[in-house]
């Protein structure tokens, strides 16, 4: 039994990993801009099957990884300078227009995948296997995915705190006027917080698909899956979106062993809910003030 | 009496030659259904459609039915069952379309039957859930495998190498929840023991709780009634934990390409039954399977095979009554036994198909093999599974 | 104009009825469900449009509608109808404890709450046996699509009106201003959360009722798509394209969005989805206000103020002032050692101050002073960590703000707070209504406050074509409807004109001879000098010094509060 629990706490925290990587991008795009990416499944779907295509080739996902980032990271900025920057004003209004462009653009992002792959199932075989540590089975692929997440969360929190780019992304996360009358260039500035955003649903693509098989209209339900963890969160909290993940894990394998599995896959709305009516900003998030 | 053979002989031999030309002198016999060409299920709704449409090609090319032309009107419901709903008005009111089929999936067709059934109209279905079959719509007829059948197959064969426990997991929808209700009620008959039922939601992509703990009892066998990524994601976690047992069967998601594809080895020797294979010696199923590589370079995969007999069914409906009469189509239809690529085809006073069986495939080395039954098989079942590597 | 618009809705109506009741079933069958999807958008911008609560979970009350009417159908085997009508009843009286819950989030963490509490509905809808589980189950249809057809016109059609008499009600006012400003209407008194709880249950009730036309029309009910997210989108994108927040804006939307996505899917089955994503983002940044943004200054559609203030000359004596009587210098705002700590920051730290009927209260200091957090604290919109606040001798602390100025304490905003989408004729009486119960009385009062800021001719506009100046004087009108006992001022007067300043003054000079007390922050004295009976000076959160303005004026510490130390003190030498 102490070995199962244990087991199954490992699985939740990995799973955690999981869930971070689905929610790291969107989470660095709306603390930077406020702006709530409602293309990010899509752009997970996107990569994954990007991935998927190089690995009919004959590229290891791994390898993949980085081309696909980096194909994200151009989509990203195209969507920011292409789309968002031409919406103007701010306010409720500018907020709920720039929700709207992302989501017809997930309808775009979406059917041009389907367009190109069908709307077919398909995932990688790869990372297969798992590592055995006393007698508890890590799979490699929550293994990849948890390492990948954690060390993109710690080099984003890096670039932010340690570098002159990543200090003027967090002025204008926190102030766009201010940073601005600070001689930073606020358009840049957005436009490098949406490419790396979308280059870390990028990299998440290229993971997710060895665990998780895609089709093309998966994407909404990351979206959403993505958008609950970081609302859990806090918006725009690093650290609650990490406390939040590894909650969600830990709650999603518990509730799938303990409770069942039928409601396990409904759980992280449950808690969400739940933690929203006792912290109705979320895990870390600011309360408003007057 | 000479003249008249005579007569008929030449006008045989005429619409022999110049059968498209001719037939489509006559109003066509319209046929009517929508389906998810695109959206989440077109693949396997694109194969049925495959399946429409080769049939009734086939029967145009022979003079079509009645001397009158088949005509495909076609809708993409996008996997929408309210839109699925507009369109089956749509086809019954405004294209007055003379024969229905169902949309893929039971859920759809679950939508559309209250509106056909209102209507008078018979809908020849393909989809195996039963809750339309269950005497409240007189109109509704089966053309395929029910639900509850699907996974006997693994049973038999489970029964005659003495498995005695199984672990059962099972996606909560229509099909899911009636095969392995089935399922269960059958293995408890046979003397068999369910270790562990669980059943999960559609959109679950996390296993691993679930895969540990239907391993925990040591069944011989676990079985899941389940689609394809659901299936690649159980198969994933079972191998992550390496959780094993003599036979490891899921309905439905390995007899897709893409389950090989994506799991590669782990894919290996995993059983799925179905209700139709390409190398079964039913009747006119080599032909089938030749003219389905031709026209659309594809092995035929179950939902084209019972899409290809339902429009052959139909036919032979029509071609006893010798009109287009709703009721006299529905009776026939009730009444007839037919040969067709699947199976027997035979309906009961519901209209639930109870003449179509099912068979059993296995992944061996990178392709399915028909396993079972003993008689029809191609190649041995490799059991018990030897482990994951 | 309005009889051209009454006949050209009644044409539009009946056309409709005509169509669903003699066009074919699928003519009918796709009016029902354009139609339906126009009632959807409309209980949506109830929620999201006029109350500016966006919800991605309506779709909730839509799948609670068709459950309920299912399960009535079934289990009480009643005619369709009664199915209807309960749906329409049970789905807002449900909606009530849940919108207790939901409505204390707010922004972005209603809207995924909401999405949430969809997928939580969803779950109990699979996991129970009297909904048929997760296969859901069929139910009695209509019994032809014409019939439903012309039930949902006629449905629509009783929604549509209801919506309309809303926006031109007293609660639609409310909520357009808790929409526009949610902290500035608790400031005139009104119950926001009451109104939102409202506005949260008509907007099941209309979302339940589509639920129910919804399965009565297809015989079937099943959780994924009672509770679909599609549908919730769809209504979002009809009620963006048509016009979020108007009254129209979802018939508009619905009639084109279903059209155009009708001819999409006929002409372009594979790239639909990607052509209206394109037209979606066209949509958001050409088209700021939806399709009824186009025509939003138009004669035709720009939205008309509710009610009219009282014609020039016509009598104003049937107001009656607040409770404001007796000239004796009594206290009626007292703060006994007031504190409130944000973290370690101390903003208020034990500060003393009391305002008497009769006389204007100044409060000044620096920038970060505490000037504006003491306002909140004094009218209720903080609690504070320690310390009394009573007025009239009462403990107003723990209350909610919106109930104070019902007690007589209103106060205004640093910074503008206009409600941006109403006229400045409705921003009066959106406070005039929350104080008075009559019509009339509201109407009386809201004119004489223009007409004592001077911007009765000016009633029409909308705030934004005021000066900054009238704005901030509509703002003290706003609160001199109340006719309060005590009103706090917080830097009322920067920007104005020294005509407009000389207004005030008098309307404050009227206010205090009736025995009101004022206290007002300014940064600079001389604005309010002149009335200003005593001085209370803050800096870093604590009281400098207070008295008679010339007195405090001449204090070191407040010279140094304001100069710096070091400035003050070369002052000193110098002197």
């Amino acid at each position: 039994m102490y070995q199962t629990l244990i087991s199954l706490l490992v699985l939740g925290l990995l799973w955690g990993g999981v869930f971070l990587l689905l929610a790291g991008g969107l989470n660095l795009i709306y603390g930077v801009m406020k702006v709530v990416n409602l293309a990010h499944g899509d752009f997970i779907v996107l990569a994954g099957l990007m991935a998927f295509s190089l690995y009919e080739i004959g590229f290891n996902p791994l390898v993949s990884l980085p081309i696909v980032a980096l194909a994200l990271f151009a989509l990203g900025g195209f969507t920011q300078f292409g789309l968002l920057e031409h919406i103007k004003g701010s306010g409720p209004t500018a907020e709920l227009r720039t929700l709207l462009a992302t989501f017809g653009f997930s309808y775009v992002v979406s059917n041009i995948s389907f367009l190109i792959w069908g709307s077919q199932f398909q995932s990688i075989p790869f990372l297969q296997g798992a590592v055995v540590i006393g007698g508890i089975a890590l799979p490699e692929a929550l293994l990849v995915c948890s390492f990948v997440a954690f060390a993109l969360s710690a080099a984003v929190h890096l670039w932010l705190t340690r570098t002159k780019h990543g200090k003027s992304v967090r002025a204008v996360a926190q102030s766009s006027l201010g940073a601005e009358t600070c001689g930073v260039d606020v358009r840049k500035v957005r436009f490098l917080a949406f490419s790396v955003g979308s280059a870390m649903a990028g990299a998440a693509g290229a993971l997710l698909i060895c665990l998780i098989p895609f089709q093309a209209t998966s994407g909404g339900e990351m979206t959403v899956q993505a958008f609950t963890l970081i609302a859990l969160g806090g918006l725009g909290s690093y650290v609650g979106a990490f406390l939040a993940a590894e909650l969600l894990g830990i709650a999603e394998v518990m509730t799938q062993y303990f409770l069942g599995a039928n409601g396990a896959a409904g759980i992280i709305y449950v808690v969400f809910v739940a933690v929203l009516i006792f912290r109705p900003s979320g895990l870390l998030g600011k309360a408003g003030r007057v | 009496m000479l003249q008249a053979i005579i007569r008929r002989i030449c006008t045989i031999a005429i619409l022999g030659c110049l059968s498209p030309a001719l037939a489509q002198a006559e109003a066509p016999i319209k046929i009517g259904l929508a389906i998810s060409e695109t959206g989440p299920s077109s693949p396997p709704s694109l194969f049925e459609l495959r399946g429409y449409e080769l049939a009734i090609q086939e029967i145009n090319q022979a003079g079509g039915i009645l001397h009158r032309p088949l005509e495909l009107v076609k809708y993409d419901d996008q996997g929408n069952p309210s839109t699925a709903a507009q369109l089956y008005q749509k086809l019954l009111t405004s294209d007055r379309v003379d024969l229905m089929l169902s949309p893929y999936s039971a859920d759809l067709t679950a939508a559309v039957a209250p509106i056909v059934n209102r209507a008078g109209r018979v809908m020849l279905t393909v989809t195996s859930a039963s809750d339309s079959y269950d005497g409240r719509y007189s109109y509704i007829v089966q053309g395929i495998t029910p639900a509850a059948r699907i996974m006997l197959p693994l049973l038999d064969l489970a029964k005659s190498k003495g498995y005695k426990t199984l672990s059962i997991l099972s996606l909560n929808n229509r099909l899911g929840a009636e095969a392995s209700k089935a399922l269960t009620a059958e293995a408890e008959a046979a003397g068999m023991k369910v270790l562990f039922h669980e059943t999960y939601s559609p959109i679950t992509t996390d296993f691993s709780a679930l895969a540990l703990k239907a391993g925990e009892p040591k069944p011989d066998m676990i079985l899941g009634t389940t689609y394809l990524a659901d299936s690649q994601g159980i198969l994933r976690a079972l191998k992550a934990q390496n959780v094993t047992a003599k036979m490891i069967g899921f309905s439905i998601g390995p007899i897709e390409p893409e389950f090989y594809k994506g799991l590669g080895g782990v894919a290996e020797d995993i059983f799925v039954p179905t209700s139709y294979f390409p190398t079964l010696k039913t009747n006119g199923n080599e032909e089938f399977v030749k003219n389905f590589r031709a026209k659309y370079d594809l092995d035929p995969t179950y939902h084209a095979a019972v899409a290809y007999a339902a429009v052959k069914t139909y036919a032979a409906a029509i071609e006893r009554v010798g009109k287009i009469d709703q009721d006299a189509i529905n009776k026939a239809l009730h009444d007839i036994e037919l040969d067709t690529v699947v199976g027997h085809f035979k309906v009961n006073a519901n209209g639930a198909q109870i003449g179509y069986s099912a068979y059993l495939l296995q992944w061996q080395k990178g392709k399915q093999v028909l396993v079972w039954p003993a008689a029809e098989a191609d190649a041995d079942p490799i059991l018990p599974h030897p482990g994951w590597q | 104009m309005n009889m051209f618009k009454l006949a050209a809705g009644f044409c539009f109506v009946g056309a409709g009825i005509a169509v669903a009741a003699f066009g074919s079933g699928f003519v009918a069958q796709t009016l029902f469900q354009i139609v339906l999807f126009i009632m959807l958008a409309i209980g949506w911008n109830i929620i999201s449009g006029f109350t500016g609560y966006v919800s991605f979970g309506q779709v909730s009350f839509f799948g609670l509608g068709a459950y309920i009417t299912s399960i009535v159908a079934l289990q009480f085997n009643v005619p369709w109808y009664v199915g209807l009508a309960a749906a329409g009843v049970i789905a807002p009286v449900m909606a009530l404890p849940l919108g207790l819950i939901m409505l204390r989030l707010s922004g972005i963490y209603f809207a995924l709450g909401m999405f949430g509490l969809a997928r939580i509905l969803q779950l109990i809808a699979s996991e129970l046996e009297i909904t048929g589980g997760p296969m859901g189950t069929s139910i009695p249809i209509a019994d032809s699509p014409q019939l439903a057809a012309v039930v949902c016109v006629s449905a629509t059609t009783l929604v549509v009106l209801l919506t309309y008499a809303l926006y031109r009600s007293r609660l639609g006012l409310s909520l357009m201003a808790i929409r526009d400003d949610p902290v500035a209407a608790e400031s005139i008194g009104i119950n926001t959360f009451k109104a939102k709880i409202i506005a949260f249950c008509i907007s099941a009730a209309v979302g339940g009722i589509g639920g129910a036309l919804y399965v009565w029309n297809i015989g079937f009910v099943d959780p994924a798509s009672a509770f679909s997210g599609t549908i919730e989108l769809q209504c979002v994108l009809i009620v963006l394209a048509g016009g979020i927040g108007t009254a129209f804006g979802p018939v508009i939307g619905g009639l084109i969005i279903s059209s155009f996505s009708t001819y999409l899917w006929l002409n372009f089955p594979l790239e639909q989805q990607a052509i209206l994503g394109i037209v979606t983002m066209f949509v958001a940044i050409v088209t700021p206000g939806g399709v009824a943004g186009l025509f939003a200054n138009s004669k035709l559609w720009k939205r008309q103020s509710l009610w009219r203030p009282i014609e020039a000359g016509a009598t104003l004596s049937n107001v009656t002032p607040f409770r404001a009587s007796g000239q004796d210098r009594k206290p009626i705002l007292t703060c006994q050692s007031i504190s409130v700590h944000f973290g370690g920051v101390r903003a208020v730290n034990s500060v003393d101050v009391t305002a008497y009927r009769g006389e204007m209260l100044a409060i000044i200091g620096p920038n970060g002073a505490g000037k504006s957090t003491l306002f909140n604290l004094m009218s209720s919109f903080l609690k504070p960590t320690a310390g009394r606040v009573e007025l009239n001798g009462i403990s107003i602390v723990g209350k909610k703000a919106y109930t104070l100025p019902h007690q007589g304490l209103v106060r205004t905003f640093q910074t503008s707070r206009l409600f941006s989408s109403l006229s400045v004729w409705e921003n009066i009486l959106v406070a005039a209504n929350s104080r008075y119960g009559k019509k009339a009385e509201a109407i009386a009062a809201a004119t004489k406050a223009l007409v004592d800021v001077d911007l009765l001719s000016h009633w029409q506009d909308s705030v934004d074509q005021l000066t900054p100046g009238q704005q901030r004087l509509l703002e003290i009108a706003r609160s001199l409807v109340f006719e309060p006992e005590v009103l706090l001022l917080d830097e009322a007067m920067a920007g104005m004109t020294m005509h407009e300043i000389g207004r005030v003054h008098q309307a404050l000079k009227r206010l205090m001879s009736r025995g009101a007390a004022v206290v007002a922050i300014e940064h600079v004295l001389p604005a309010i000098a002149p009335l200003a009976a005593r001085v209370h000076v803050l800096d870093f959160g604590t009281t400098v010094a207070e008295g008679i303005p010339a007195e405090v004026m001449r204090n070191p510490l407040v010279v140094e509060a304001y100069m710096g130390r070091e400035d003050a003190e070369s002052e000193k030498q110098h002197a």
